[in-house]
């Protein structure tokens, strides 16, 4: 979300304004950040961990993080929406592999391989038509996709998709790479 | 390292995909190199759609109030920073469109106000801080002679846990805090902990702690020991001493 000095964005909430409230020592501003993010990012944290409360964990840690470090965001070096989540994506990876993994894989074994993969592509269906990721998404193969979207939204392992997907890990990480160099060729 | 590189591992970091040696590799460049610190941030806006297909979840007050409490664990904000820039050698015409302006007066009032709670901030800051004197510390250490967190006790009988480095709690587990109030005696419980940050520990039925009384941490189920005496593994102790 760019926008050009001067220009107004209907009623949403302004992240980076907050932000700078909170590098002032602003509760309200922080409250504000949980008041409008707070949900998204437990359902963000919750796919990647599984746990409500392992989410929970994820995102208080976040905002205690975004507390201490409000004053060193840079407006001018990314989104503030995108430093947040990445701070949340990071903290909830870090929980994810310090944890046992195999111990997380187990929650949503019995949903099988189909859910999953129906997953993957629900998720797909679910990006805006707007946006370019979908349009991209879509010139990939089926596996290929599927692939990627599990790593991202599930944090899944390389050697975790080789065991979901079926296939030898040096073919996944072969079709990670080649979809990365595609989605960049595309979303350019 | 061709850039083609560094773009796949850039976005390979923000998928999450990275081990060993190259997850340390894209973390000493990601705090180090602009340019692959830009690459980084392609890719997460790239990727920051799948973020909006989540499904919401309500987020009740007990987390706010978990995250408040964990602020107040934080030290306070004591660095006021002007809230304009200085601004030397303006000319006239500027200093006119200033005294005109609207949103200027606007942010001087907002910054004289948040001055003021900053300033009553500090205050309190100041009151708080003179009685977190610690009056014990213990530095607790692991099997490997590293010191793997500190334990302080306060004049108010609050006492706290801060663990160090990069401590794991076993997934599935919880770590209790143990002290052994006569030395002869058994250990007694004071904090089962399922996460690694700093928590309150409960001293407050035990007598005064007093210096070289033992404190150790033994690995225990996630709601702490059955049996009310430690059942897992000793991982780390220490004694604590008088601080000046």
């Amino acid at each position: 979300m760019k926008a050009l000095p001067g220009e107004v964005i209907p009623s949403a909430f302004d992240l980076n304004h907050a932000l700078r409230g909170c590098a002032r020592g602003d509760r309200l501003a922080l409250r504000a950040i949980y008041d409008s993010e707070a949900p998204r990012m437990i359902g963000v944290a919750m796919r990647l961990l599984r746990r409500r409360a392992l989410a929970e964990e994820a995102v208080h840690d976040t905002f205690l993080q975004l507390w201490k470090k409000a004053d060193s965001f840079d407006p001018a070096r990314g989104d503030a929406r995108s430093w947040l989540y990445a701070i949340l994506r990071n903290r909830a990876l870090n929980i994810l592999r310090g944890e046992t993994r195999t111990d997380l894989v187990e929650d949503f074994e019995p949903m099988g391989l189909v859910s999953e993969e129906e997953n993957a592509e629900a998720v797909m269906m679910r990006l805006s038509d707007t946006g370019s990721l979908k349009r991209c998404l879509e010139r990939l193969e089926p596996a290929r996709r599927q692939a990627i979207t599990l790593a991202y939204i599930h944090g899944l392992s390389h050697g975790e998709l080789a065991g979901r997907l079926g296939v030898p890990l040096g073919t996944i990480k072969s079709w990670i790479r080649r979809s990365l160099i595609s989605l960049r060729e595309c979303m350019a | 390292m061709t850039r083609d590189d560094q773009d796949r591992l850039a976005a390979e970091h923000v998928l999450g995909l990275l081990e060993g040696e190259e997850r340390g590799q894209a973390e000493r460049l990601l705090a180090s190199d602009g340019a692959f610190q830009a690459l980084v941030e392609q890719w997460r806006s790239r990727f920051s759609e799948w973020d909006n297909t989540a499904d919401d979840a309500p987020a009740g007050d007990a987390l706010w109030q978990r995250i408040e409490s964990g602020l107040e664990a934080q030290p306070a904000r004591a660095e006021v920073r002007p809230a304009t820039p200085a601004r030397q050698g303006a000319s006239p015409g500027l200093l006119q469109g200033l005294w005109d302006s609207l949103s200027f007066w606007r942010t001087v009032g907002m910054a004289g106000a948040v001055a003021a709670l900053l300033l009553a901030a500090g205050l309190g800051f100041f009151a708080m801080k003179a009685s977190r004197q610690p009056v014990l510390v213990a530095v607790l250490m692991s099997e490997a002679n590293q010191p793997g967190a500190v334990l302080r006790t306060f004049a108010d009988g609050r006492a706290e846990l801060t663990p160090l480095g990069d401590m794991q709690i076993p997934h599935n587990h919880s770590i209790q805090v143990w002290t052994f109030p006569d030395p002869a005696g058994a250990p007694v419980s004071v904090g089962v902990v399922q996460t690694a940050r700093t928590v309150l520990l409960n001293l407050q039925n035990l007598p005064q702690p007093h210096s070289d009384q033992l404190f150790a941490i033994s690995v225990e189920p996630l709601t702490g020991s059955p049996t009310g005496q430690p059942t897992g593994p000793v991982v780390m102790k220490g004694t604590a001493s008088t601080a000046l």
